[in-house]
């Protein structure tokens, strides 16, 4: 068997960087034998790579305080912990709640919530963008809005026990998706209105796919204004929504 | 995501230089995509095939407007439908129609009694893309990443449109088509084109209205005509009868060529492949058919069958002209439908906000001095590159476009603000402007679309719970000159 | 008061309350069990149970199903199709005897279906729970289930492909791209199925026929599916849609089912539609999907461990003779399947079990981003399920499938396996390969792995001629 055996010097090169350019999927890799190509596999592995750090590092500290965004930890101690007990991840201990009934102000029309999630990456790619036109979106519309919080460990549900603790009209988790190799940066914003623990996902609205290459982090932000508005006007959301 | 499959009813008329022809679809919209959402059309179904009506007209160079609207009138009722139940479409002058004196009042009349929202178009340019659409070449084309020509010959003029994988490499007009010449009954000369005057003298043969024309003759001047559209099809080496039938610059890319397929009345009969030699449509048409058949058969060339032929262009436009906004957009959804906004582009590179804003006002004052204002729906600004998608970016553009719309005097015209930023930016960009004034009311902001200086702009009702409206832009061009 | 089930194999006294607890703790580690609160406290508690296990009789996991006869349908199913006969003979058998029948030297294919019928997915589970990964290969690898759709897959010395084109905006030009890729690789002989990005008739509809005309056009030997709901499909079905398989995700237990949207009587349903609708020649039309850890992500685990409650999802598949059962083993994620040891260890108790129970069982090897694993994971995975007789893998362009986002087998992994083992893929396909010249005398062909092979139409098609 000759090594190197690529498709590239195929008879149809324009009609394949075509099809290339256009698809997200791995396709027209050639192959080495019967296995890929080398560069091939080690940009598979560096996408691999950028995935995994984004679940694994944590979201850094300037982003937290550039934000200004106060900190809290949800129920999980570390990253082990993290990934094999989501129960922990939605939920917040009883000092948490302490803390929050102390620290943040009470019973807003909006309480806006970032989590880690299972990407760091996506939180410190958007949230600079976002967090400000939010704030300013709502603030125009005359909503009271929180104090932003970043939750450490957190699950989407997470905002359940906040908003209840809180008992804010609406809640707002911007939250890390798992990451794909295409993208670690992509971001969810999930909202609750009338938040309680228990609240089941399908009463919960979500925007998703936020990242550069998606939907950007700015039009998000002026979009989940618009949305927040909709659920304050119907008093709902996900399916309780039209 | 959106699970209902909305429909739009879409017209298309084809007013060309033979025939004049209307069909109605219906089409299936999509949504694909997370977060970034396009909106496509997902399937067309032609759901009425107009008769093919002989184009009325007064004289050689006057459409009969009258006749032609009265055609459109019973084209509708036949099809069971009114144009207030048309969402969509366009209304194309094609070929030497468009030639016509009368040819712009006619598109404009028969677009405004077709519906709402149908738009009025022209351009040999847009006729050929249409025609390669409607033959089934596009899609050939991107199924299967193949490079294929489809060369629609219809009466007046040939439009060749080269597709590769999903995009339109070029166009490729000639003065060629079946109705350069034409004939009564016996075979007489009853009108000879311009273009066919030019053949003519190429061939030396001496043949003028009133004259009958020998088979042999016949013969020799469909050959010269193939010649002439051969050598475009083969881009390269053009001789100077095929350089002076030629409609554009005639500069083409080289490419070689996994197909090509013909449509239009010539194509037609390309695809019958019976020899009926006679002159059964008053024209030439038959004799040009053979003798491109004659070529093809000695050609490497592989021919594929179109989906349409005659019908190619009038089902291209009325199923390929709509387009649609990204699914985030800002909209006082009061003032909608907008149609035929002149596009003004502004360039917004720099950060200096003052300078900025003088370029909004220079642009809009361009725009406002080049269209009189009680005629005008509004001016469209075109933004082809915001810069960074960030929030200061955008605080920073609202500044300077209300600063630029003030200056201009457009805020006083009482006209709507409309704004086509070409990145998916609309919302974020929205809420800036109200924050940054009151005084841009009523405000549009569509995202995604592609639109440049000198093209205009037809804004629908918004759609999918308002998350998109659908666009036309359109390039008039009347008269091939 | 002596517990039924006890051991003091590691010096300690260890006493059960149930045989559901035995089940539970007798399981390797699983985050899933952890995460139910069920699993073995300790190393030692862990090798308890398995002793206790190993002395239970077939009887007794008979007569104490882990959710009552009443309560469960699926359980109603598993029970009802038991062989009586066959069972008198098996049910003083220990689950350690059973173990040891299965590797008997002079136990082969033959001896394991006559036992088949008499077994319930307790037994099958509690089986699997005494085996070390080796005991589970060598086992399966006696085990031969075929099935037939379009083609035949599962006969001995093959090694099928499900191709997966997915794409994360369902853009009809990238997934047929994607089906041409995969084909130049020589996969697709057990499906070319994709996964929707919506589940609404219309798209699936599309889908469907998109597959089926490429399918027909290059007169592929294999057969189409579009995995949306079952009752999506059925829609899309009565709309014209050509299917070749229906689709449908499995629970192990009635609760997990009604999460799916799903109960006996609408497979039963979906089952009668699919002999008179579906395009393929057939007997084997269905194709389920299952995977550890889905009735507890449903809250539907009713306290019982994943692996029996995933044997009972193939007790229930096999009433309806399904062509294909597919378990995706890594994709729910690491509460479940904490890292690449315990994705390997499940997929080869799934592959077994299925085989076990009579169905033909193939396996998604797959990782998402969050879990402790990575390709060379999955690569192993496959390695070591070519080598117990899997009857097939999915395979995605080099292992990125970029809808669901996570990874699975590469195309390239099928041609290497079948070098590998000296396997190959179902017969028909294989001659279809041959005869597209892609596969000549078992060697990849220079066409191989280049997908613009299939961009033009076949030759025959090339040029038309007349009128249209």
């Amino acid at each position: 068997m000759t090594d190197a055996e690529s498709r590239a010097d195929g008879d149809d090169e324009t009609a394949l960087d075509r099809i290339l350019e256009a698809s997200p999927s791995r396709l027209g890799v050639g192959r080495s034998g019967r296995r890929p190509r080398t560069a091939s596999v080690l940009s598979f592995r560096a996408d691999h790579a950028r995935a995994r750090d984004a679940v694994l590092t944590r979201v850094s500290e300037e982003t937290i305080e550039r934000a200004g965004l106060h900190k809290i930890t949800s129920r999980v101690s570390d990253q082990d912990e993290y990934l094999a007990r989501p129960d922990l991840g939605r939920e917040i201990s009883d000092a948490t709640v302490t803390e929050l009934r102390e620290a943040c102000i009470h019973a807003p029309d909006v309480q806006l919530v970032v989590c880690d999630g299972l990407s760091s990456t996506a939180v410190d790619a958007n949230v600079g963008d976002l967090l400000p036109i939010l704030i300013d979106g709502l603030e125009e519309r005359g909503f009271t809005v929180g104090t932003p919080l970043f939750v450490e460990f957190g699950r989407v549900d997470v905002m359940d026990a906040i908003g209840e603790e809180l008992e804010a009209e609406i809640v707002v988790n911007l939250i890390g998706e798992r990451p794909g190799l295409n993208t670690a940066k992509s971001l969810s914003a999930y909202l609750v209105y009338g938040p309680e623990r228990g609240k089941p996902t399908a009463k919960k609205s979500v925007i998703s796919n936020i990242h550069p290459d998606g939907l950007p982090a700015i039009e998000a932000g002026a979009q989940i204004v618009e949305l927040v508005a909709t659920m304050h006007e119907q008093q709902g959301s996900g399916l309780d929504l039209e | 995501m959106a699970t209902e499959t909305p429909t739009l009813t879409s017209v298309g008329i084809d007013i060309g230089t033979t025939t004049t022809q209307l069909i109605i679809s219906e089409l299936t919209l999509s949504t694909t995509g997370l977060g970034a959402v396009n909106v496509e059309i997902e399937d067309t179904d032609i759901v009425y095939r107009g008769t093919i009506y002989e184009t009325p007209l007064l004289d050689h160079q006057t459409l009969d407007v009258d006749a032609i609207a009265d055609l459109v009138t019973t084209e509708f009722e036949n099809a069971g439908y009114t144009p207030a139940s048309i969402d969509s479409g366009a209304v194309i002058v094609t070929g030497e129609s468009s030639y016509k004196t009368n040819a712009e009042e006619l598109v404009t009349r028969i677009a405004a009694d077709a519906g709402e929202f149908v738009v009025a178009a022209a351009g040999p340019e847009l006729e050929s893309v249409l025609a390669g659409t409607g033959s089934g070449a596009a899609a050939w084309a991107r199924e299967r990443e193949a490079t294929i020509l489809n060369v629609d010959i219809g009466g007046g003029t040939t439009n060749m449109c080269l597709f590769a994988g999903d995009s339109v490499v070029e166009t490729r007009c000639l003065d060629v088509g079946g109705r350069l010449l034409r004939f009564d009954t016996s075979g007489t000369i009853t009108h000879v084109s311009v273009p066919a005057a030019q053949l003519l003298e190429t061939a030396g043969l001496s043949l003028d209205v009133g004259s009958r024309p020998t088979e042999g003759e016949l013969h020799e001047l469909a050959a010269l005509m193939a010649d002439v559209v051969f050598e475009t099809i083969d881009g390269s080496g053009r001789s100077s009868t095929t350089k002076a039938l030629t409609i554009g610059d005639g500069e083409y890319a080289a490419r070689s060529l996994d197909g090509v397929c013909f449509s239009g009345g010539v194509g037609q009969l390309i695809a019958s492949d019976t020899d009926t030699e006679t002159f059964a449509y008053g024209d030439f048409g038959n004799f040009l058919a053979a003798a491109i058949r004659d070529r093809l058969e000695s050609s490497p060339l592989a021919y594929r069958s179109p989906n349409e032929t005659i019908r190619a262009t009038v089902i291209g436009a009325g199923t390929q002209t709509t387009s649609f906004s990204g699914t985030t957009v800002s909209l006082d959804e009061d003032v909608l439908p907008l149609r035929n906004l002149p596009v003004v582009e502004v360039s917004l590179a720099g950060t200096d906000c003052t300078s900025l804003a003088a370029e909004v006002c220079r642009q809009l004052e361009h725009g406002l001095a080049l269209h009189e204002t009680e005629q005008l729906a509004g001016l469209a600004v075109a933004l082809p590159d915001v810069g960074s998608l960030s929030y200061a970016r955008m605080q920073t553009l609202a500044q300077a476009l209300t600063q630029g719309y003030v200056d201009a005097g457009y805020v006083d015209t009482q006209l709507p603000v409309v704004l086509v930023p070409r990145q998916n930016c609309a919302k974020a960009l929205a809420q800036c402007l109200r924050a940054s004034s009151s005084d841009l009311s009523p405000l549009i902001v569509i995202d995604e679309i592609a639109v440049s200086d000198g093209d205009y702009l037809d804004v629908g009702e918004p759609m999918l719970s308002s998350q998109t409206v659908p666009v036309v832009v359109k390039s008039l061009v009347f008269g091939g000159q | 008061m002596t517990s039924d089930f006890e051991s003091t194999i590691t010096g300690t006294r260890y006493s059960f309350d149930s045989l559901t607890e035995v089940l539970a703790k007798a399981n390797e580690e699983k985050t899933g069990d952890e995460l139910a609160d069920i699993a073995a406290d300790s190393a030692a508690e862990r090798v308890a149970a398995k002793d206790a296990l190993s002395r239970v009789s077939l009887a007794t996991l008979r007569e104490n199903p882990v959710i009552p006869y009443d309560e469960d349908e699926v359980t109603r199913v598993i029970q009802d199709a038991v062989d009586e006969d066959v069972y008198g003979k098996l049910r003083e058998w220990t689950v350690s005897e059973l173990r040891e029948f299965l590797l008997a030297e002079e136990t082969t294919e033959r001896e394991i279906a006559e036992i088949r019928p008499g077994l319930t997915s307790e037994m099958v589970a509690a089986v699997a729970k005494l085996m070390s990964n080796l005991d589970l290969i060598q086992a399966t690898s006696k085990m031969t289930v075929t099935a037939r759709c379009n083609n035949t897959i599962g006969g001995e010395g093959t090694l099928s492909f499900r191709l997966q084109p997915n794409d994360p905006t369902d853009d009809i030009d990238n997934i047929r791209n994607s089906i041409r890729e995969g084909l130049s690789y020589g996969v697709g002989d057990a499906v070319i199925g994709i996964n929707p990005v919506e589940d609404n008739a219309e798209q699936t509809k599309r889908l469907l026929e998109i597959t089926k005309e490429f399918i027909e056009t290059w007169e592929i030997p294999t057969q189409n599916c579009v995995l949306s709901h079952i009752t999506t499909q059925m829609e899309a079905v009565e709309n014209g849609a050509p299917a070749d398989l229906l689709f449908q995700s499995l629970a192990g237990t009635e609760a997990g089912n009604e999460s799916f949207g799903i109960d006996v009587e609408l497979l039963d349903e979906a089952y009668a539609f699919g002999e008179d609708e579906c395009t393929a020649a057939g007997p084997n039309f269905m194709y389920f999907e299952t995977g550890q850890g889905s009735e507890l992500s449903s809250d539907a685990h009713a306290g019982v461990d994943q692996v029996t409650l995933e044997a009972r999802c193939y007790g229930l598949a096999k009433r309806y003779d399904p062509f294909i059962v597919n378990t995706v083993v890594g994709f729910i994620g690491p509460e479940y399947l904490y890292d690449g040891k315990q994705v390997i260890r499940a997929g080869l108790e799934d592959v077994f079990m299925g085989q076990l129970t009579g169905i033909s069982m193939g396996i998604d090897a797959c990782y998402t981003n969050h879990i402790q694993a990575d390709q060379n994971d999955i690569e192993n995975l496959a390695v070591l399920l070519t080598a117990a007789g899997s009857n097939y893998f999915i395979s995605v362009p080099m292992g990125d499938d970029t809808m669901l986002n996570y990874q699975s087998n590469s195309y390239h992994d099928a041609a290497a396996l079948w070098d590998i083992f000296d396997v190959h893929p179902a017969p028909e396909f294989e001659s279809w390969l041959e005869a597209m010249g892609i596969v000549e005398d078992g060697q990849l062909t220079e066409k191989a792995g280049d997908l613009t092979v299939f961009l033009d139409e076949p030759e025959e098609h090339l040029r038309q001629e007349g009128t249209q």
